[in-house]
């Protein structure tokens, strides 16, 4: 066995393949060490992102672990040493085992060299100079070794054994490629499974490397834990790698003891055969054979030629499975991917495309790098290349045939994306195929793409010359460089990053949109530069024996001449001009900068501009607006006029513009200050910040009249989709208009540090700043104001701002429409235009006002307006009840195209996305109807945002949000009831705990936060919902009144802060239960409930006595995630006992409770007895999951009797 | 006529396959005798355009092979000495498909041409059978049906009668010299008989090149009164090859023969052997200077 240990070892040691394996396994990691980044308080090198680049590597080892490992045995049938071997005097289980850890060291030097990669890659990423990279913390062994033994060692034994096993047994290399799909779909699944909380523990089973397991234990640690915690073989984590070792241990044995020689030789015989009995009869013809070699008879021989190499592709079993699991695949995704808050979308055309084609694609792009390298290899590998390359076909027909054959596979995969989106629509009872957009998103998008990565990949098969490398080589151009180029450039140039074209979106309101000419362009670039990869392989194809590199040159260079020349020079001519006119569109009539750029300019302008922060500056105390939509040219022409006002105790003698509309060329085209056009004597055309000398100061006090006229142009096609106005479903905000003061645009402080910029701990102003409590959080431009619109647009479309329409007029073929807002409002304005169908009804106040309720839409989407309009009343139902009546008589939801999916809230209009409601198939809905629940929180908006406006301070922004989400809350209570809002409240949980260890900056709390939206949508929600379970929902609502009263316009001159939100709800609070809201508010604390132990007994009298004890700890937490101190105080808590779940109305399984009660907690263990009538079968503390606790499984437990 | 001039090719690890050959090949069968290793396979793959040599030239009526490989192909037939087959593939599509390549593109003329060619080489029972299902004998006669697809000008067969049982060494037989009628046939082998039987001219090859070119018969008889033969015992071999120039030793009937060389009779025992093409085959690679 020694030997052949030794054997296996020196054959590998000679082989280059072996070195140049363990080069890519030490490179990859010592690359993705160097430019891993953390923005968040995690340290750059901390234990979990060494695991997460070394757990990475075991991925991408899975091709050289099989490499290695799978053709140790298969070597011997390969080169038909076999028969010969197996005569020597070695025993099966020696070969075997010898065999086996001869390979398997190999690939131990392998890890070994990707631990050693990672540690130089962090190493010298720690000692480059990158503020922005993040911190490093010291050099920890452990933080390697660890992930070296449970995640590469325990995985290179799997895939090791695994692949040796299925090579030894099936002797197919096609085996190989089968069994590191079905890995990967493993892995894609694993992946899949943790992201839904319903079945992430799921996820633990099923992943065969450890990393999603050890997402799953990870998901809800702190960024210190993330920091100090060691990778270890606990929980779950253990679970899932014991799982797979003893997995791999027995795949193991079953390979050692079943191996006989004998076995693997008989393998190999043949069934049944051919034969035919028929007699030969001759005939005359045979004798005046004639050889035809025109033209044409070549077209004909590479027409056959294709033909062949198509069907030995497509009638491959390899080839079947494959499209079999991409479909499975496909369709799992689709299924997985087409929800929103666990509500099925209805399988529109264009959410089927690009689900099916994402899981299709993944397939299609690993079958063309397959069969790339088939038909490059398969003469030689068979070798029917010795005599077949002396055939008279020319190397244009061979090559050609392949690549012809190849593009055929590539239409059938294209055309497949199309099948199996119209069967899955079928299978979901939705017959509106929309067959034109199946074929045009598929042959635009993805058949070029797959046109890209077949010449790519055949190219350099056909360089390579070796299958392996070459498959290597190609998904490293392939998903390497684009990361690279990401990483380490931080570019997003289409032109040099593989395959790369500016993306679009597809909407039911504007279709595929102007997205597809700057597409086909880019794709048209890549195919040509494809193209040439093409011609120059056509030269440096094998045929016959070629003996040295030299030689190779030496043929291509003779090949080189004539045709060749000609239709390099042709491809490289066209792909100059494609990329020129691209370069042209993209970079000339547009902006195309990689992401240092913009932080160098926002740096730049702060060292520039940071003067004017916070100084005074106009503010806007009525603005009627003039915007012109052009739909079709897709650009905008606007004029304000501004009634401007000084707020501020000195006088303004500058007025400083900077234009922050997301269309790069939008342009002040005229400013008119008091009758008197002025011109900037500083203008910053790359920043876009302009500054003008006012003819006469602005006294304090004093008002004048603006004139501004902007121009937003668009040209040609770029990477910036520039969704603001589209051909049908235009949404911008006044940002249409210059902003009048300045901002900071850096706000991460490693970034700042790297351009020399003061590092801020807290981005707003504190609560106690003066200046700030005079500031509007949304828009500081403008305190409460007048607002009139007149919006044109083409003819067809509706144009809509905020306000009542006052009138609507035609002209020159479009259409105006003159809004008016009927009270004050902060200055925050939205724009829309599109082709509509409106849905109209209404809602009376208690006082009677009549309020008009109006929902438009895409006439395609009819189906759940009902639930919009639900939502409107209900929130305005209860708002206005709870806190103040709704200011206006108008409130509008308008549908948007869905390139982004979020809904916002403006004076009277809601611009809502087509993607958040209107496809959603609510019959399908097995959790809460969130149609109904984003527009009770949008409406609430009216309310905690535009009624009570937020100041510019930390934590202010809660008000607008938090409250919104509480109000949304107490709709779908008072909809749903309790019960209905519980898969509401798991799902803030869930999003809290895990979005801690993603915190930008250290995590705060409630009264504090700034940028976690975790913190004031989820937590939120969380503390609210708790305040308003244990002090009562009036009580809550009181102090909130009070609040809005206190705060609501402005009426006090300066704007709420956190603060005043926190004192109205704790002066309502009973003394006892203040605790809470200062928990809530103040601090970060987590629950650790859990009951111990519970036993039952029936009573004499027929009764249950039930005595439990349960575990209550409540720990407060700093902001990085470190335990302060664990409360020592009693807390009030949830007690319960159950019996059976009982099924609502709905079918849904709710809990039974025999005895609920809130209990007053000691830290520790807490030991009651309870009798009740039944029997428990559950105890639980907290059961319903009320607080914050990182573990709720544990919450429960079966009573023993 | 095929014309070889100087062909030297240079392995990378330093084996010079090919040195300055010169030859001058008529229509005919054409015998090219030579040990393992001689440089053969490398100078029929060169003639048959999938390999390029270092230098030198290769002409087969007016086509230059180096620059027109695929003129040359319209007019070859080329049996190599190891090939393989796509193993699910019938022999009778495979062919079926060569000879459309071969520019038989009237599909009812190939289709009886290659049932024709099936016939030939014993092959049309089994025409239905994958390639990968065939023994080594039925594969082997699948790539000389291969290499007479087209009635071809040059054809080149490199050892085909390897693993072929003397039945069907015989048809083979019968059916190239049949083409060698019309044709340039290079037959690369290490035996003997094979070129005495058939062909009209031959050369020997040795390290890499042509030792000695022309008729077999008169080569053969060139050694005429020179080779002689004698029984002798097993152990007395040594003792021989150091007085004698030894050709070949060899057993008949269980007895040591030697055969050695000498322009004179070299006395006891030895008796003359005449007209053996094998002598003189041994006689030219172990002393290729001496022609």
């Amino acid at each position: 066995m020694k030997e052949i240990f030794l054997f296996e070892l020196k054959y590998r040691l000679r082989r280059p393949a072996t070195y140049i394996y363990i080069g890519l396994m030490f490179i990859i990691p010592l690359l993705l060490a160097v430019f891993a980044d953390s923005i968040t308080a995690q340290y750059t090198n901390s234990p979990n992102a060494i695991v997460g680049v070394l757990g990475g590597m075991s991925i991408i080892g899975l091709f050289f672990y099989a490499a290695v490992m799978g053709v140790a045995v298969y070597r011997d049938e390969d080169h038909k040493t076999a028969q010969t071997y197996f005569t020597f005097p070695v025993s099966e289980k020696n070969y075997i085992l010898g065999r086996y850890f001869g390979s398997f060291t190999i690939v131990t030097f392998m890890n070994i060299a990707a631990v050693v990669g990672a540690m130089i890659g962090f190493g010298v990423g720690a000692l480059l100079d990158r503020p922005d990279y993040g911190t490093y913390t010291s050099f920890n062994i452990w933080s390697y070794v660890l992930p070296f033994v449970y995640l590469l060692s325990f995985n290179a034994f799997f895939i090791g054994s695994l692949f040796f096993c299925l090579m030894t047994f099936f002797k197919r290399m096609s085996i190989l490629y089968l069994g590191g799909i079905v890995i990967l779909i493993l892995t894609i699944a694993s992946g899949q499974l943790l992201s839904s909380l319903d079945t992430e523990w799921l996820s633990v089973y099923v992943d065969p490397f450890g990393e999603t397991a050890h997402g799953y234990i990870t998901k809800y640690w702190s960024i210190n834990e993330l920091n100090t915690n060691q990778l270890s073989l606990t929980g779950k984590f253990a679970i899932n790698r014991l799982l797979w070792l003893a997995i791999s241990i027995g795949v193991f044995f079953f390979t050692l003891f079943k191996f006989s020689y004998k076995g693997f030789l008989n393998a190999s015989k043949k069934k049944a055969t051919k034969e035919s009995n028929e007699a030969y009869v001759p005939t005359d013809r045979i004798l005046n054979i004639t050889q035809v070699f025109t033209s044409k008879a070549r077209r004909e021989n590479l027409l056959s030629l294709s033909k062949i190499e198509f069907l030995s592709i497509v009638k491959e079993t390899v080839f079947v499975i494959l499209i079999v699991i991409g479909i499975i695949i496909a369709s799992f995704i689709a299924f997985q991917s087409n929800q929103i808050y666990g509500t099925p979308s209805l399988p529109l055309t264009r959410y089927m495309v690009s689900q099916i084609s994402s899981g299709i694609s993944l397939f299609s792009v690993i079958i063309l790098i397959i069969y790339a390298g088939e038909a490059v290899h398969r003469t030689r590998q068979n070798k029917t290349f010795e005599f077949y390359d002396a055939l008279p076909v020319s190397n244009n027909t061979l090559y050609l045939s392949k690549i012809i054959a190849l593009v055929g596979v590539a239409v059938v995969l294209t055309l497949l994306n199309v099948v199996v989106g119209v069967l899955y629509q079928t299978f979901s009872g939705y017959f509106n195929y929309e067959l034109g957009m199946y074929l045009t998103y598929n042959f635009t998008k993805i058949f070029p793409s797959y046109i890209m990565t077949l010449l790519l990949a055949f190219f350099i098969h056909v360089l390579v010359n070796n299958k392996f490398l070459g498959h290597f080589l190609v998904i490293l151009i392939y998903i390497g460089m684009p990361l690279l180029l990401t990483l380490a450039f931080k570019t997003s140039n289409p032109l040099v990053i593989f395959g790369g074209t500016p993306g679009g979106f597809l909407s039911d309101l504007n279709g595929f949109g102007h997205y597809l000419i700057g597409e086909s362009w880019l794709n048209l670039y890549w195919i040509l530069a494809m193209g040439i990869l093409a011609t120059i392989g056509k030269i440096f194809w094998n045929r016959g024996f070629f003996s040295s590199a030299k030689e190779r040159l030496r043929i291509a260079q003779q090949r080189f001449r004539g045709k060749t020349i000609a239709y390099t020079l042709l491809f490289i001519i066209a792909f100059i001009s494609v990329g020129a006119y691209s370069y042209y569109n993209l970079k000339v009539l547009n902006k195309l900068e990689d992401g240092n750029y913009s932080e160098k300019l926002n740096a730049d302008a702060e060292k520039k501009y940071g003067k004017y922060l916070d100084k005074p500056h106009i503010q806007v105390i009525d603005l009627k607006a003039f915007i012109d939509i052009f739909p079709k040219d897709r650009s905008i022409n606007a004029k304000g006029e501004f009634l401007v006002t000084n707020k501020f105790s000195v006088a303004i003698d500058t007025l400083l513009m900077e234009i922050k509309f997301p269309i790069a060329d939008t342009k002040i085209k005229k400013v008119i200050y008091n009758g008197k056009e002025i011109q900037p004597f500083l203008s910053d055309t790359d920043y876009r910040l302009f500054l003008y000398k006012l003819p006469e100061a602005l006294q304090p006090k004093d008002t004048a009249s603006l004139v501004i006229e902007t121009q937003a142009l668009t040209h040609g096609f770029t990477m910036d989709r520039e969704t603001a106005v589209l051909g049908n479903g235009s949404f911008f905000t006044d940002a249409i208009f210059p902003s009048f003061h300045y901002e900071r645009a850096l706000s991460e402080n490693g970034v700042r540090k790297k351009y020399g910029l003061k590092e801020l701990d807290y981005l707003l102003a504190p609560r106690t700043d003066s200046t700030a409590l005079k500031k509007n959080l949304f828009n500081e431009d403008g305190d409460y104001m007048n607002f009139e619109a007149i919006v044109s647009t083409e003819k067809g479309q509706t144009a809509i701002a905020p306000g009542i329409l006052i009138k609507k007029w035609e002209d020159n073929n479009r259409t105006y429409f003159n809004y008016k807002l009927e009270d004050k409002t902060d200055y925050f304005f939205s724009f829309v235009s599109a082709n509509y169908a409106v849905e109209k009804d209404s809602w009376t106040a208690p006082s009677g006002k009549k309020v008009a309720i109006e929902i438009y839409h895409s006439p395609k989407h009819t189906k759940n307006l009902a639930y919009f309009i639900k939502g409107i009343k209900i929130a305005l139902d209860y708002n206005s009840k709870n806190f103040y009546e709704y200011p206006y008589s108008v409130i509008r939801v308008i549908e948007f195209p869905a390139h982004s999916n979020f809904a916002q809230s403006f004076a009277t209009t809601i611009p809502y996305s087509e993607d958040f409601g209107f496809a959603a198939d609510f019959s399908k809905a097995e959790s809460y109807n969130y149609a109904f629940r984003v527009t009770s929180h949008e409406v609430a908006h009216q309310w905690w945002g535009h009624i009570v406006t937020p100041s510019k301070t930390s934590g202010a922004n809660i008000i607008s949000e938090t409250l919104a989400e509480y109000a949304s809350l107490m709709t779908m209570k008072q909809e749903y009831g309790e019960n209905g809002i519980k898969s509401f409240l798991k799902n803030s949980l869930d999003t809290y705990l895990s979005g801690r260890q993603f915190s930008f900056k250290p995590e705060r709390s409630l009264i504090n936060v700034e940028t976690g939206q975790y913190i004031w949508y989820q937590k939120g929600s969380m503390i609210m919902y708790d305040l308003q379970d244990i002090i009562g929902e009036n009580v809550v609502n009181k102090g909130l009144r009070n609040f809005l009263n206190e705060f609501k316009y402005n009426e006090k001159g300066y704007y709420a802060t956190s603060e005043d939100l926190y004192k109205a709800l704790y002066a309502v609070t009973p003394d006892s239960l203040k605790y809470k809201v200062d928990d809530g508010f103040k601090e970060i604390v987590l629950y650790e409930n859990r009951v111990l132990d519970a036993k039952t007994k029936k009573l004499d009298n027929g009764k249950w006595e039930t005595t439990f004890t349960v575990n209550s700890k409540k720990i407060y937490y700093d902001d990085k995630g470190k335990e302060t101190k664990v409360d020592d105080k009693k807390n009030l808590v949830d007690l319960g006992l159950f019996a059976e779940d009982k099924l609502n109305e709905d079918g849904v399984a709710i809990k039974n409770p025999l005895f609920f009660e809130l209990k007053w907690l000691e830290s520790g263990d807490n030991t009651f007895t309870i009798t009740t009538d039944k029997k428990p079968l559950k105890a639980g503390i907290d059961p319903y999951n009320k607080l914050i606790d990182r573990n709720s499984d544990d919450n429960l437990k079966a009573v023993e009797e | 006529m095929l014309t070889i001039q100087n062909l030297n090719k240079t392995y990378p690890n330093g084996t010079q396959a090919l040195n300055h050959v010169n030859l001058e090949i008529h229509k005919g069968m054409f015998g090219l005798l030579g040990p393992n290793g001689a440089g053969k396979s490398t100078l029929m793959r060169t003639i048959a355009t999938l390999q390029i040599a270092d230098s030198g030239t290769i002409e087969f009526d007016g086509i230059d092979v180096f620059n027109q490989p695929e003129e040359l192909r319209k007019v070859l037939g080329y049996l190599p000495q190891d090939f393989g087959v796509y193993p699910k593939v019938s022999a009778e599509m495979m062919l079926n498909h060569i000879a459309k390549i071969k520019g038989i593109h009237s599909s009812s003329d190939r289709k009886a041409y290659v049932a024709d060619l099936l016939n030939k080489v014993n092959l049309y029972k089994f025409r239905k059978r994958n390639l990968g299902d065939y023994s080594g004998g039925m594969r082997q006669r699948f790539g000389i049906a291969q290499a007479l697809i087209g009635n071809p000008k040059l054809i080149i067969v490199d050892e085909p009668t390897a693993g072929l049982d003397p039945l069907e060494r015989n048809r083979f037989h019968n059916l190239l010299s049949e083409l060698g009628e019309d044709a340039v046939v290079i037959l690369s082998t290490h035996i003997v008989d094979d070129v005495v039987n058939l062909c009209t001219n031959m050369a020997v090859f040795n390290d890499g090149s042509v030792v000695v070119q022309g008729h077999p018969q008169e080569l053969s008889n060139s050694l005429n009164n020179k080779v002689f033969r004698k029984r002798i015992e097993k152990n007395e071999i040594e003792k021989y090859q150091s007085e004698y120039t030894v050709l070949s030793s060899y057993l008949r009937s269980g007895n040591m023969n030697v055969n050695v060389f000498s322009d004179v009779h070299p006395g006891d025992g030895f008796e003359v052997v005449n007209n053996n093409l094998e002598d003189f085959y041994f006689y030219s690679i172990n002393q290729p200077q001496a022609v």
